[in-house]
Protein backbone atom coordinates (compact mmCIF):
# COMPACT_ATOMS: atom_id res chain seq x y z
CA UNK A 1 0.00 0.00 0.00
CA UNK A 2 2.69 2.47 1.06
CA UNK A 3 4.93 1.20 -1.68
CA UNK A 4 2.22 1.94 -4.30
CA UNK A 5 1.86 5.46 -2.99
CA UNK A 6 5.61 5.93 -3.10
CA UNK A 7 5.77 4.73 -6.68
CA UNK A 8 2.94 7.10 -7.68
CA UNK A 9 4.73 9.92 -5.93
CA UNK A 10 7.98 9.12 -7.72
CA UNK A 11 6.29 8.99 -11.11
CA UNK A 12 4.45 12.24 -10.46
CA UNK A 13 7.66 13.99 -9.33
CA UNK A 14 9.64 12.84 -12.32
CA UNK A 15 6.91 14.05 -14.65
CA UNK A 16 6.78 17.36 -12.87
CA UNK A 17 10.49 18.03 -12.79
CA UNK A 18 11.16 16.48 -16.16
CA UNK A 19 8.85 18.90 -17.90
CA UNK A 20 10.47 21.98 -19.37
CA UNK A 21 8.58 24.40 -17.16
CA UNK A 22 11.16 27.13 -17.41
CA UNK A 23 12.04 28.42 -20.86
CA UNK A 24 15.75 28.00 -21.28
CA UNK A 25 18.10 27.36 -24.13
CA UNK A 26 18.54 23.81 -25.33
CA UNK A 27 21.37 22.04 -23.55
CA UNK A 28 23.86 22.39 -26.41
CA UNK A 29 23.19 26.12 -26.97
CA UNK A 30 25.20 28.77 -25.21
CA UNK A 31 23.21 30.83 -22.70
CA UNK A 32 23.19 34.36 -24.10
CA UNK A 33 20.10 35.59 -22.28
CA UNK A 34 20.20 38.88 -20.40
CA UNK A 35 20.67 42.58 -20.98
CA UNK A 36 23.35 43.63 -23.48
CA UNK A 37 24.73 47.06 -24.36
CA UNK A 38 26.75 48.52 -27.22
CA UNK A 39 30.22 49.13 -25.78
CA UNK A 40 31.23 51.93 -28.10
CA UNK A 41 28.54 54.54 -27.76
CA UNK A 42 29.73 57.96 -26.65
CA UNK A 43 28.62 57.40 -23.07
CA UNK A 44 30.21 54.00 -22.76
CA UNK A 45 33.50 55.31 -24.09
CA UNK A 46 33.34 58.22 -21.65
CA UNK A 47 32.71 55.91 -18.73
CA UNK A 48 35.52 53.57 -19.71
CA UNK A 49 37.94 56.46 -20.08
CA UNK A 50 36.81 57.97 -16.79
CA UNK A 51 35.99 61.18 -18.59
CA UNK A 52 33.06 63.42 -17.98
CA UNK A 53 33.15 64.99 -21.40
CA UNK A 54 35.15 64.37 -24.49
CA UNK A 55 38.11 66.67 -24.71
CA UNK A 56 37.64 68.41 -28.04
CA UNK A 57 41.41 68.73 -28.37
CA UNK A 58 42.16 65.12 -27.67
CA UNK A 59 43.03 62.67 -30.37
CA UNK A 60 42.28 59.85 -28.00
CA UNK A 61 38.55 59.75 -28.38
CA UNK A 62 38.52 56.20 -29.68
CA UNK A 63 35.88 57.16 -32.19
CA UNK A 64 36.24 54.56 -34.84
CA UNK A 65 37.34 55.05 -38.36
CA UNK A 66 35.51 56.29 -41.35
CA UNK A 67 31.94 55.66 -42.04
CA UNK A 68 30.34 54.77 -45.30
CA UNK A 69 29.07 57.66 -47.37
CA UNK A 70 26.72 58.23 -50.25
CA UNK A 71 29.35 57.12 -52.74
CA UNK A 72 28.45 53.52 -51.94
CA UNK A 73 25.06 54.00 -53.53
CA UNK A 74 24.18 52.93 -57.05
CA UNK A 75 23.29 55.69 -59.48
CA UNK A 76 19.57 55.13 -59.04
CA UNK A 77 19.74 55.21 -55.26
CA UNK A 78 22.05 58.19 -55.25
CA UNK A 79 19.25 60.10 -56.93
CA UNK A 80 16.77 58.92 -54.33
CA UNK A 81 19.20 60.01 -51.62
CA UNK A 82 19.77 63.45 -53.10
CA UNK A 83 16.05 64.07 -53.58
CA UNK A 84 15.47 63.28 -49.91
CA UNK A 85 18.37 65.50 -48.80
CA UNK A 86 16.87 68.32 -50.84
CA UNK A 87 13.52 67.77 -49.17
CA UNK A 88 15.10 67.78 -45.72
CA UNK A 89 16.97 70.96 -46.53
CA UNK A 90 13.61 72.72 -46.81
CA UNK A 91 12.91 72.04 -43.17
CA UNK A 92 14.29 74.11 -40.34
CA UNK A 93 17.55 72.79 -38.96
CA UNK A 94 16.86 70.36 -36.16
CA UNK A 95 13.41 69.24 -37.26
CA UNK A 96 13.02 65.56 -36.63
CA UNK A 97 10.11 63.22 -36.40
CA UNK A 98 10.05 59.93 -34.55
CA UNK A 99 9.86 56.53 -36.16
CA UNK A 100 11.16 53.03 -35.86
CA UNK A 101 14.80 52.69 -36.75
CA UNK A 102 14.41 49.07 -37.87
CA UNK A 103 17.40 47.08 -39.04
CA UNK A 104 20.23 47.78 -39.09
CA UNK A 105 20.11 51.07 -37.19
CA UNK A 106 18.40 49.72 -34.09
CA UNK A 107 21.57 47.69 -33.50
CA UNK A 108 23.74 50.80 -33.05
CA UNK A 109 21.41 52.94 -30.95
CA UNK A 110 22.78 53.98 -27.55
CA UNK A 111 20.26 51.97 -25.53
CA UNK A 112 20.48 48.33 -24.45
CA UNK A 113 18.55 45.26 -25.53
CA UNK A 114 17.59 42.04 -23.84
CA UNK A 115 17.90 38.54 -25.27
CA UNK A 116 15.45 35.81 -24.43
CA UNK A 117 16.10 32.21 -25.40
CA UNK A 118 13.29 29.71 -25.80
CA UNK A 119 13.28 26.40 -27.69
CA UNK A 120 13.90 27.04 -31.38
CA UNK A 121 13.95 30.80 -30.97
CA UNK A 122 16.01 33.78 -29.90
CA UNK A 123 14.08 36.96 -29.20
CA UNK A 124 15.78 40.34 -28.94
CA UNK A 125 13.80 43.12 -27.30
CA UNK A 126 15.33 46.57 -27.77
CA UNK A 127 14.88 49.35 -25.25
CA UNK A 128 14.57 51.62 -28.29
CA UNK A 129 10.84 51.82 -28.92
CA UNK A 130 10.46 48.22 -27.70
CA UNK A 131 11.31 46.95 -31.17
CA UNK A 132 11.57 43.16 -31.34
CA UNK A 133 13.67 40.87 -33.49
CA UNK A 134 12.53 37.27 -33.64
CA UNK A 135 15.29 34.90 -34.76
CA UNK A 136 13.93 31.52 -35.84
CA UNK A 137 16.37 28.70 -35.13
CA UNK A 138 13.84 26.05 -36.05
CA UNK A 139 13.47 27.27 -39.61
CA UNK A 140 16.18 27.07 -42.24
CA UNK A 141 14.37 28.94 -44.96
CA UNK A 142 12.94 32.40 -45.14
CA UNK A 143 9.24 32.87 -45.60
CA UNK A 144 8.27 32.99 -49.27
CA UNK A 145 8.26 36.52 -50.61
CA UNK A 146 4.54 36.66 -51.20
CA UNK A 147 3.98 35.79 -47.53
CA UNK A 148 6.64 38.17 -46.32
CA UNK A 149 5.16 41.59 -45.84
CA UNK A 150 8.24 43.83 -45.88
CA UNK A 151 8.88 45.01 -42.35
CA UNK A 152 11.14 47.24 -40.28
CA UNK A 153 13.06 44.33 -38.75
CA UNK A 154 12.82 41.68 -41.44
CA UNK A 155 12.50 37.89 -41.31
CA UNK A 156 15.43 36.35 -39.44
CA UNK A 157 16.61 32.75 -39.41
CA UNK A 158 19.58 31.68 -37.33
CA UNK A 159 21.85 28.80 -36.44
CA UNK A 160 24.82 28.14 -34.19
CA UNK A 161 28.33 27.28 -35.31
CA UNK A 162 30.13 26.58 -32.05
CA UNK A 163 30.22 29.87 -30.16
CA UNK A 164 29.10 31.87 -33.15
CA UNK A 165 25.47 32.64 -33.90
CA UNK A 166 24.72 33.27 -37.56
CA UNK A 167 21.63 35.33 -38.38
CA UNK A 168 20.34 35.81 -41.90
CA UNK A 169 17.66 38.45 -42.47
CA UNK A 170 15.65 39.57 -45.48
CA UNK A 171 12.27 41.14 -46.14
CA UNK A 172 12.78 44.78 -45.27
CA UNK A 173 10.45 47.67 -46.01
CA UNK A 174 11.87 50.93 -47.34
CA UNK A 175 10.78 53.10 -44.43
CA UNK A 176 14.22 53.06 -42.86
CA UNK A 177 17.73 54.14 -43.75
CA UNK A 178 20.99 52.31 -43.27
CA UNK A 179 22.67 55.21 -41.56
CA UNK A 180 23.73 58.71 -42.54
CA UNK A 181 20.43 58.81 -44.37
CA UNK A 182 21.43 56.15 -46.90
CA UNK A 183 18.35 54.60 -48.52
CA UNK A 184 17.98 50.91 -49.33
CA UNK A 185 15.57 48.71 -51.29
CA UNK A 186 13.39 45.75 -50.33
CA UNK A 187 16.23 43.57 -51.61
CA UNK A 188 18.44 44.43 -48.65
CA UNK A 189 20.01 41.38 -47.04
CA UNK A 190 21.75 41.39 -43.69
CA UNK A 191 24.06 38.59 -42.60
CA UNK A 192 25.35 38.69 -39.03
CA UNK A 193 27.98 36.64 -37.24
CA UNK A 194 27.65 37.00 -33.49
CA UNK A 195 31.01 35.87 -32.12
CA UNK A 196 30.63 35.31 -28.39
CA UNK A 197 33.66 35.42 -26.16
CA UNK A 198 34.35 33.92 -22.76
CA UNK A 199 34.00 37.22 -20.91
CA UNK A 200 30.34 37.80 -21.73
CA UNK A 201 30.93 40.00 -24.70
CA UNK A 202 30.09 39.56 -28.36
CA UNK A 203 31.40 41.02 -31.58
CA UNK A 204 28.74 41.24 -34.24
CA UNK A 205 30.12 41.30 -37.75
CA UNK A 206 27.34 42.57 -39.96
CA UNK A 207 27.34 42.47 -43.76
CA UNK A 208 24.64 44.57 -45.40
CA UNK A 209 24.13 44.00 -49.10
CA UNK A 210 21.60 45.41 -51.50
CA UNK A 211 21.98 44.68 -55.21
CA UNK A 212 19.74 47.60 -56.13
CA UNK A 213 21.03 50.25 -53.77
CA UNK A 214 24.69 49.54 -52.93
CA UNK A 215 27.64 49.13 -55.25
CA UNK A 216 29.30 46.97 -52.62
CA UNK A 217 28.25 45.40 -49.34
CA UNK A 218 28.70 47.42 -46.17
CA UNK A 219 30.55 45.59 -43.42
CA UNK A 220 30.54 46.80 -39.86
CA UNK A 221 31.54 45.43 -36.48
CA UNK A 222 29.72 46.24 -33.28
CA UNK A 223 30.77 45.12 -29.83
CA UNK A 224 28.34 44.48 -26.98
CA UNK A 225 28.74 43.19 -23.46
CA UNK A 226 26.35 41.79 -20.90
CA UNK A 227 25.17 44.21 -18.22
CA UNK A 228 23.98 42.15 -15.26
CA UNK A 229 22.94 45.21 -13.22
CA UNK A 230 21.00 46.98 -15.97
CA UNK A 231 17.27 46.70 -16.45
CA UNK A 232 15.50 47.55 -19.67
CA UNK A 233 13.62 50.86 -19.50
CA UNK A 234 11.11 52.39 -21.87
CA UNK A 235 12.05 54.67 -24.71
CA UNK A 236 9.17 56.23 -26.60
CA UNK A 237 10.24 59.01 -28.91
CA UNK A 238 6.72 60.36 -29.34
CA UNK A 239 6.43 60.96 -25.61
CA UNK A 240 7.62 64.53 -25.81
CA UNK A 241 9.13 65.19 -29.18
CA UNK A 242 9.61 68.94 -29.11
CA UNK A 243 11.56 68.74 -32.36
CA UNK A 244 8.54 67.46 -34.23
CA UNK A 245 7.61 69.22 -37.44
CA UNK A 246 4.66 71.58 -37.25
CA UNK A 247 1.90 72.03 -39.87
CA UNK A 248 4.36 73.59 -42.26
CA UNK A 249 6.89 70.84 -41.66
CA UNK A 250 9.11 73.17 -39.68
CA UNK A 251 10.57 72.35 -36.30
CA UNK A 252 8.46 73.74 -33.51
CA UNK A 253 11.80 74.71 -32.00
CA UNK A 254 11.30 73.13 -28.65
CA UNK A 255 11.01 76.63 -27.24
CA UNK A 256 8.56 77.74 -24.62
CA UNK A 257 5.95 79.94 -26.22
CA UNK B 1 18.68 22.81 -45.48
CA UNK B 2 22.34 22.35 -46.33
CA UNK B 3 21.89 24.06 -49.69
CA UNK B 4 20.63 27.34 -48.31
CA UNK B 5 23.39 27.67 -45.74
CA UNK B 6 26.02 26.76 -48.29
CA UNK B 7 24.62 29.26 -50.73
CA UNK B 8 24.66 32.00 -48.17
CA UNK B 9 28.25 31.21 -47.27
CA UNK B 10 29.30 31.25 -50.91
CA UNK B 11 27.58 34.55 -51.46
CA UNK B 12 29.12 36.03 -48.35
CA UNK B 13 32.62 34.95 -49.36
CA UNK B 14 32.31 36.08 -52.94
CA UNK B 15 31.56 39.68 -52.06
CA UNK B 16 34.65 41.80 -52.48
CA UNK B 17 34.27 42.78 -48.89
CA UNK B 18 34.66 46.46 -48.39
CA UNK B 19 35.79 46.01 -44.84
CA UNK B 20 35.17 49.36 -43.35
CA UNK B 21 34.85 49.36 -39.62
CA UNK B 22 31.96 51.45 -38.57
CA UNK B 23 31.01 51.53 -34.96
CA UNK B 24 27.92 53.53 -35.63
CA UNK B 25 26.54 54.06 -39.06
CA UNK B 26 24.41 56.86 -37.95
CA UNK B 27 22.07 59.62 -38.67
CA UNK B 28 21.43 61.66 -35.61
CA UNK B 29 17.92 62.07 -34.31
CA UNK B 30 18.27 65.67 -35.27
CA UNK B 31 21.13 67.78 -36.45
CA UNK B 32 23.40 69.28 -33.86
CA UNK B 33 24.12 72.05 -36.34
CA UNK B 34 21.53 74.38 -34.92
CA UNK B 35 23.74 74.88 -31.87
CA UNK B 36 26.86 77.04 -31.89
CA UNK B 37 29.47 74.58 -30.72
CA UNK B 38 32.28 77.09 -31.03
CA UNK B 39 30.86 79.58 -28.56
CA UNK B 40 29.40 78.05 -25.41
CA UNK B 41 27.79 80.51 -23.01
CA UNK B 42 26.60 80.52 -19.42
CA UNK B 43 23.12 81.41 -18.28
CA UNK B 44 22.01 81.82 -14.68
CA UNK B 45 18.53 81.70 -13.26
CA UNK B 46 15.83 79.80 -11.46
CA UNK B 47 14.62 76.42 -12.63
CA UNK B 48 10.99 76.49 -13.67
CA UNK B 49 10.70 72.88 -14.74
CA UNK B 50 12.79 69.77 -15.46
CA UNK B 51 11.21 67.48 -18.05
CA UNK B 52 12.48 63.96 -17.51
CA UNK B 53 11.08 62.57 -20.78
CA UNK B 54 12.15 61.12 -24.11
CA UNK B 55 13.56 61.76 -26.61
CA UNK B 56 15.19 64.71 -24.82
CA UNK B 57 15.17 65.94 -21.28
CA UNK B 58 14.48 69.65 -21.07
CA UNK B 59 15.37 72.28 -18.50
CA UNK B 60 13.11 75.29 -18.44
CA UNK B 61 14.98 78.14 -16.75
CA UNK B 62 14.00 81.77 -16.09
CA UNK B 63 16.91 84.01 -17.04
CA UNK B 64 17.25 87.70 -16.34
CA UNK B 65 18.11 89.39 -19.64
CA UNK B 66 20.68 92.06 -18.79
CA UNK B 67 19.76 94.25 -21.76
CA UNK B 68 16.06 94.54 -21.01
CA UNK B 69 15.93 93.52 -17.37
CA UNK B 70 13.05 91.17 -18.10
CA UNK B 71 12.77 87.49 -17.25
CA UNK B 72 12.98 85.23 -20.27
CA UNK B 73 12.23 81.51 -20.25
CA UNK B 74 15.01 79.49 -21.88
CA UNK B 75 14.49 75.92 -23.09
CA UNK B 76 17.64 73.86 -22.72
CA UNK B 77 17.64 70.37 -24.14
CA UNK B 78 19.65 67.44 -22.87
CA UNK B 79 20.19 63.74 -23.35
CA UNK B 80 17.56 61.08 -23.00
CA UNK B 81 16.77 59.99 -19.43
CA UNK B 82 17.74 56.49 -20.57
CA UNK B 83 21.29 57.76 -21.04
CA UNK B 84 21.44 60.13 -18.07
CA UNK B 85 20.17 57.60 -15.55
CA UNK B 86 23.10 55.35 -16.40
CA UNK B 87 25.43 58.24 -15.70
CA UNK B 88 24.05 58.94 -12.25
CA UNK B 89 21.20 61.35 -12.93
CA UNK B 90 17.66 60.86 -11.66
CA UNK B 91 14.39 62.67 -12.27
CA UNK B 92 15.17 64.67 -9.12
CA UNK B 93 18.66 65.81 -10.06
CA UNK B 94 17.24 69.18 -11.07
CA UNK B 95 14.38 70.69 -9.04
CA UNK B 96 12.06 73.61 -9.72
CA UNK B 97 13.06 76.64 -7.70
CA UNK B 98 16.79 75.89 -7.73
CA UNK B 99 19.23 78.65 -8.63
CA UNK B 100 21.69 77.27 -11.18
CA UNK B 101 24.19 78.26 -13.82
CA UNK B 102 24.04 76.31 -17.05
CA UNK B 103 26.85 76.11 -19.56
CA UNK B 104 25.27 75.57 -22.94
CA UNK B 105 25.78 75.65 -26.69
CA UNK B 106 23.29 78.34 -27.63
CA UNK B 107 21.01 78.27 -30.65
CA UNK B 108 22.71 79.93 -33.58
CA UNK B 109 19.63 81.96 -34.41
CA UNK B 110 19.67 83.76 -31.08
CA UNK B 111 16.44 82.30 -29.75
CA UNK B 112 16.37 81.50 -26.01
CA UNK B 113 17.45 77.89 -26.26
CA UNK B 114 20.45 75.63 -26.37
CA UNK B 115 22.02 72.26 -25.63
CA UNK B 116 23.26 71.63 -22.11
CA UNK B 117 26.91 70.94 -21.31
CA UNK B 118 27.10 71.30 -17.53
CA UNK B 119 24.96 72.50 -14.66
CA UNK B 120 26.40 74.25 -11.61
CA UNK B 121 24.28 74.03 -8.50
CA UNK B 122 23.92 76.61 -5.75
CA UNK B 123 26.34 74.64 -3.57
CA UNK B 124 29.02 74.92 -6.26
CA UNK B 125 28.86 71.32 -7.41
CA UNK B 126 28.99 70.75 -11.15
CA UNK B 127 27.15 68.00 -12.96
CA UNK B 128 28.03 67.04 -16.48
CA UNK B 129 25.22 66.59 -18.92
CA UNK B 130 27.46 65.16 -21.59
CA UNK B 131 26.02 66.76 -24.63
CA UNK B 132 28.59 65.65 -27.16
CA UNK B 133 31.26 68.26 -27.65
CA UNK B 134 33.35 69.08 -30.63
CA UNK B 135 33.75 65.49 -31.65
CA UNK B 136 30.98 64.67 -34.06
CA UNK B 137 30.47 61.05 -33.18
CA UNK B 138 27.59 60.94 -35.60
CA UNK B 139 25.89 58.81 -33.06
CA UNK B 140 22.48 57.40 -33.19
CA UNK B 141 19.87 58.69 -30.88
CA UNK B 142 19.16 62.16 -29.60
CA UNK B 143 22.07 64.27 -28.48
Amino acid sequence: MVKNHLVSLLIASSLLFGANLIAQPAAQERDISGVWMNDNTLDERLKRAGLKRLDPNSTNNAAPAQAVGADILTEQYRQIYEAEQARLAQLAVGTASCGWQGMPRVMTYPYPFEILQTPGRITIIFETESQVRRIFLDRDEHLPFDELDPSYLGDSIGWWEGNTLIIDTIGFNTLTTVGRGLPHSEEMHILERWQFTENDSVIVEMTISDPLAFEEPIVQEIEYSKRPTWRIREYHCEENNRDAPDEEGQRSGGLAN
Amino acid sequence: MLNLRFMIKVLALSFSALSILISSIAQGHHSFEMFDRDNPIQITGEIKEFQWVNPHTWIQIMVNEPATGELVEWSIEGRSPNVLVRRGWTRNTVQPGEQVTLTIYPLRNGDPGGAIITIEKADGSIINADTPTAVDTDEEGPR
